[in-house]
């Protein structure tokens, strides 16, 4: 009889499996502050392997896994004793359709990669987290990414056409339904294809930038912009961070525009305002501000949900245009992120704008999509072995 | 990495944008974060061989500062000292020191016009 490793090694050869000490160390964690066990680590390359891999796991009883760049900041690919999927070898362009303006991807691939790669034809994928750098597709349809262009062109949903996903049923779907699927999380099966959509590339962008002493004057010219067609990202900074990152003790307002029309235009103005919004991190993280979360808030009540961040010494920064917002904690804050979630719920907001649920945000969802998503769940993964205890607690192997 | 560095580290893997070892590999062991994990953890719990396979593994390029939003310095050079310290190296370091206090050069004996017999990679 082959014991588990073996089985997998069969699968995809002993170099692309691991249960060593350090691959056990390393797949532990992610972005966020959570940490569990793995049983193994695999490396698949292409989509019978995965099958195969998820035919033995049903076989044998083991929960899987599925993980990108790992950069998830709510805990939604921590193992728990379970064996994990790294897709990051599946990282072919599989196809570029410039006419149709569409391009199959293995889920692998990184967004920087394949905006490289289209860049020859005057294409883009659109979607651009702060993790754009490293963050993988399949990783993002399965939070359903959004980040700092969102307000002129959605979330990752938005531009997919279709998703080939192999289930926790044994089936593979070539499918058409996003909604399923796209922020899922991995708790249906594995995405091995995906075909995305393209836009233009923009030629031109240039940017404003405002400085404002209070939420009022900030959520008002907000407003100003928020339904312009030309916006491209309105990001704000609050007085606290701004302090800390050695400016002043005002709201910062960058506002980026796809034309010409902003009145930072020059190269070297653009790199300055470009650095001063990278920087934010460092700032914040240096004063071990290191835990940031991502509300939604409706825009009727942005410019109170800033007074409340103010009042209760908490630095900010986000994609207001969109409503989504980064407050930033140090790691003994626990009490004040329950106070904020708290706060949000009340004024219809939702607790995460892009991150997703994972492990840290389960116990905010309400009764309604906890019933949705088990539904779904015992339709796509009926013995529970995708990423179990993900968005909601499921028992172990049946629901 | 000092204490001060560990606490800046959220593990956020931006570290492995650029880093050559883990975009040959694509495994979470061979890039930066591994080694991020390992000093925050408690290094007296890793082997001999596993500190050799996570600090040697290494250019030294500071690829992953450069991509580190919270500018974290990983200072592989200063852990690679410690365990050079500790005795532990790889067999070409320890060819190499040695053919150097022999001959007065990383190559061992070389007669004038003479191609290396070995070229080493540490």
């Amino acid at each position: 009889m082959f014991n588990i490793k073996e089985k997998m090694e069969r699968i995809v050869g002993k170099t692309n499996v691991s249960d060593s000490r350090l691959d056990k160390l390393s797949y532990s964690t992610d972005a966020s502050s959570k940490s569990g066990h793995p049983l193994l680590i695999i490396w698949p390359t292409d989509r019978e392997e995965i099958k195969n891999i998820i035919k033995t796991a049903l076989n044998n009883k083991y929960d899987l896994v599925p993980r990108g760049a790992g950069t998830g900041l709510c805990g939604g690919c921590i193992p728990d004793e379970s064996i994990v999927i790294d897709l990051s070898r599946m990282n072919h362009i599989l196809k570029i359709n410039p006419k149709k303006r569409t391009v199959i991807v293995e889920p692998g691939v990184t967004v920087n990669e394949l905006n490289n790669a289209l860049k020859k034809y005057n294409l883009i994928f659109p979607i651009k987290p702060a993790s754009h750098k490293i963050a993988t597709i399949g990783g993002m349809i399965a939070t359903n990414a959004a980040g700092m262009h969102a307000i002129k062109y959605g979330k990752t949903k938005n531009w997919i056409e279709e998703i080939e996903i192999i289930t926790g049923e044994d089936k593979t779907y070539n499918t058409m339904n996003i909604k399923s699927f796209c922020g899922s999380e991995g708790i249906f099966g594995i995405i091995t294809q995906a075909t995305l959509e393209l836009t233009d590339l923009p030629k031109e962008h240039s940017y404003f930038h405002f400085k404002l002493n209070t939420p009022k004057e900030l959520i008002d010219k907000v407003n100003e912009y928020r339904y312009n067609k030309n916006i491209l990202s309105i990001e704000y900074i609050d007085r606290i961070t701004s302090r800390l990152m050695k400016q002043d003790n005002r709201y910062h307002l960058i506002i980026e525009v796809s034309d010409d029309t902003g009145d930072i235009r020059e190269e070297e103005e653009i790199t300055k305002i470009e650095t001063l919004r990278e920087g934010i991190g460092a700032s914040l993280g240096k004063e071990k501000f290191i835990i940031f979360e991502d509300p939604w808030i409706p825009p009727k009540y942005q410019e109170y949900f800033l007074e409340w961040l103010d009042k209760m010494r908490i630095p900010s920064f986000g994609h207001i245009g969109y409503g989504i917002f980064h407050p930033r904690f140090r790691k003994n804050h626990a009490e004040k992120i329950k106070k904020m979630f708290i706060l949000v719920k009340k004024v219809g907001g939702t607790v995460s704008g892009e991150h997703g649920i994972g492990l840290s945000k389960k116990e905010y969802l309400s009764e309604k999509e906890k019933t949705k998503i088990r539904k779904l769940k015992k339709r796509y993964d009926p013995k529970n072995i995708f990423n179990r205890n993900k968005i909601i607690d499921m028992q172990p192997r049946g629901i | 990495m000092n204490n001060n560095e560990t606490d800046k580290c959220t593990l956020c893997g931006m570290c492995k944008t650029n880093c050559p070892i883990y975009k040959n590999y694509l495994t979470e062991s061979m890039g930066p974060r591994l080694k991020a994990i390992a000093e925050k953890k408690n290094l007296n719990n890793l082997t001999d061989q596993e500190l050799s396979a996570i600090f040697i593994n290494c250019t030294i390029c500071s690829a992953c500062k450069k991509e580190c939003p919270n500018d974290v310095d990983l200072n592989i050079s200063k852990m690679r000292s410690e365990l050079i310290k500790r005795g532990i190296e790889t067999d070409a370091g320890k060819e190499m020191i040695i053919n150097i206090r022999k001959y007065g050069n990383p190559f061992g004996k070389v007669k004038k016009g003479q191609k290396f017999n070995k070229l080493y990679c540490c």
